[in-house]
């Protein structure tokens, strides 16, 4: 390649990274900038003034409780979505019954159902149950709406692990409960662990079903909350803003790198035949 | 020491595979008790019965007399290799062992003590530390075994536990197992499709053909009585040829004709088959290659033929010769080497041929 190639693969470089990480780039710059716009600027005098007046109240709530309640809705979802998902992938792949192809079908075609075509339903639903505007309403939404993916998920996961493990087990002087809890589940647990990784993602994330069934500030997820800082005073405090969605970064990129260490160790460690 | 008895066994998969189909079986106490057949022919699924994996359709399963058809695996106190091992990969070989134990809530003292014992016994002491798949084949084998030993269980299942070892590790392991069951005296019930397995570790061969028990005996009786085409034809190496041929009296002699040849037989085998099926009809013919030699042209029942194929083994020599159109394999001495194409003459011994009905394929002699 010629010194004009190198410059033009150096410049295509630059582009495609520019274009990823521009945005990014705002939102850092912005949240340590007291004096945020629109433009992308270093800040001049870098300082946490607008984290700290993430803790003054929009309308009824505080900023920092909307990130509560992301982390109370997505780690719930998360865990009730995994426990019923493993349980379900249990019967399917230990268990064989009429209908267990059509069920996988209907997984499927659940998940590919957009979600605001459910979030009406649901609302709808909650009314009569009392479940409109509270936490456990978005908890329970949300778990239904994981719950096809991570069946889907375990179901792969526990058919690549050997049943013969298991049989082994109940030869040993196991139930068949016993063989699962003491020899499958711990072989499953990377599994678990990238099942509500992923179900904690969607929950922290998902925007419509909140936006439809919770109405009172306090118990907004931070998902809905990003919507307050904008109009509420006729003007938009960039700063705040970009404080505020570094904050709902941290979470999951920490989460992340967490298990993403676990995952490798667990994925070469575990299971080898 | 326990024994295990088998009561007209049937297992239908759904919809309607027969597997097992009404297998009644005898297993004494501390007999090493072999089920022989290819795959697919219900040896695996009997084993997995007697253990309790599978319930059978109809039948019944006694250990020590005592019906345990509807007990599960862990109340019925045997133990299983099987032939993946089956180490739960989440453990150390220390805890793979002693987990048995630790389910029965022994005393940690005696649960380190048995370890111990068993690890020295199968000299797996220096791998208690590691993890399954750090360990070789045969170490797997080893902790597998030890895994079965360790708790003194009623009777030992094995399927094929030898089969995923490279063919050395085998033979060396086949000695090992056999010697290892005779000093500890355990029941056990060992499933192969190797036939030579079969003949070396077994005082007893159930051979198995599509769900069937064909025949039960040691290996001595199996392998020189075979009671139909299908035993002759599975155990040995080579196999027992066969050879289809029209029964018939000439005078006073009886006398066996395929090709070209007619064998005259001793008069009493020829009695005998005359009784069960009468002259004129059709039979076949099962020789070993053993029970076959060279020959020269004038001697009586000589039959002509010509070397098809040689086949040196190092301690023996396999020949192929031909005769019309059905190859014939014998064996002879390894110096014996002749060139394909030269025109011999053998003789079989017929103190040692086995008649069968064709239709039954069941032996008539």
């Amino acid at each position: 390649m010629g010194k004009l190639g190198v410059i033009a693969a150096i410049a295509f470089l630059v582009a495609v990274l520019s274009y990823f990480l521009i945005p990014l780039l705002w939102m850092i710059f912005a949240a340590f900038d007291p004096n945020a716009g629109p433009e992308l600027k270093i800040p001049t005098n870098p300082s946490l003034v607008n984290f700290e007046k993430l803790a003054e109240p929009i309308g009824a709530a505080v900023p920092y409780t909307w990130i509560l309640n992301s982390l109370i809705i997505a780690s719930a979802s998360a865990t009730l979505a995994t426990v019923l998902a493993l349980l379900a992938a249990y019967v399917m792949t230990r268990h064989s019954f009429r209908g267990q192809e059509a069920l996988t079908t209907m997984f499927v075609s659940f998940r590919l159902i957009p979600v605001i075509v459910i979030a009406l339903p649901i609302m709808v639903l909650y009314k009569g149950w009392g479940l409109n505007n509270t936490l456990q309403g978005v908890i329970l939404a949300h778990t239904a709406l994981i719950l096809p993916f991570a069946i889907l998920i375990l179901d792969g996961y526990l058919r690549g692990i050997p049943t013969t493990y298991e049989e082994a087990a109940m030869i040993d002087g196991c139930s068949k409960l016993g063989a699962f809890l003491r020899i499958t589940l711990p072989l499953a647990l990377p599994g678990l662990v990238t099942v509500w990784l992923i179900s904690f993602v969607f929950s922290w994330g998902e925007y419509v079903i909140p936006r439809l069934i919770i109405a009172t500030e306090t118990l907004t997820p931070a998902a809905v909350g990003l919507d307050y800082f904008k109009g509420l005073h006729g003007q938009i405090d960039y700063g705040r803003i970009a404080a505020f969605s570094i904050l709902y970064t941290l979470p999951v990129v920490a989460i992340f790198m967490y298990i993403k260490k676990y995952l490798q160790r667990g994925v070469a460690g575990l299971v080898s035949r | 020491m326990s024994t295990i008895r088998l009561e007209s066994i049937t297992k239908i998969f759904p919809p309607n595979v027969v597997a097992v189909d009404n297998v009644s079986l005898k297993i004494e106490k501390g007999e090493f008790f072999v089920l022989l057949g290819p795959s697919g022919c219900g040896k695996t699924t009997t084993l997995r019965i007697i253990a309790g994996l599978e319930k059978p359709t109809r039948g019944r399963v006694y250990i020590d007399e005592e019906d345990v058809t509807d007990l599960p695996p862990r109340k019925r106190d045997i133990a299983m290799v099987f032939q993946t091992w089956a180490l739960y990969p989440h453990m150390k070989v220390y805890d793979n062992i002693a987990f048995p134990l630790k389910l029965r809530k022994l005393p940690q003292h005696e649960i380190d003590r048995r370890v111990r014992e068993v690890a020295k016994m199968l000299r797996i002491e220096e791998l208690l530390d590691r993890y399954p798949k750090q360990l070789s084949g045969g170490q797997q084998q080893r902790v597998a075994l030890a895994r079965a030993l360790v708790r003194n269980p009623r009777a030992w299942l094995m399927d094929e536990p030898l089969s995923n070892l490279d063919a050395l590790l085998r033979v060396q392991m086949r000695a090992e197992l056999k010697r290892l069951q005779k000093e500890l005296k355990i029941t056990t019930v060992y499933v192969t499709h190797d036939q030579v397995e079969a003949m070396t570790m077994a005082d007893r061969i159930a051979v198995m053909n599509r769900g069937r028990v064909l025949q039960v005996g040691t290996p001595f009786e199996v392998y020189h009585n075979p009671r139909t085409i299908f035993v002759g034809g599975f155990i040995g190496s080579p196999p027992m040829n066969f050879v289809r041929a029209t029964f018939d009296k000439v005078g006073e002699n009886y006398v066996l004709r395929f090709e070209n040849v007619s064998l005259t037989i001793p008069s009493e085998l020829g009695k005998h088959i005359e009784n069960r099926v009468g002259t004129g009809s059709e039979v076949v013919i099962g020789i070993r290659p053993e029970h076959i030699s060279l020959a020269s042209a004038e001697e009586e029942n000589a039959i002509p033929g010509e070397i098809y194929v040689v086949e040196p083994l190092g301690t023996e020599t396999i020949l192929n010769v031909k005769i019309g159109e059905t190859v014939i394999k014998m064996k002879v001495l390894k110096e014996l080497i002749l060139p394909v194409g030269e025109r011999v003459w053998i003789k079989f011994d017929l103190d040692r041929i086995h008649i069968f009905d064709p239709k039954t394929e069941e032996a008539i002699v």
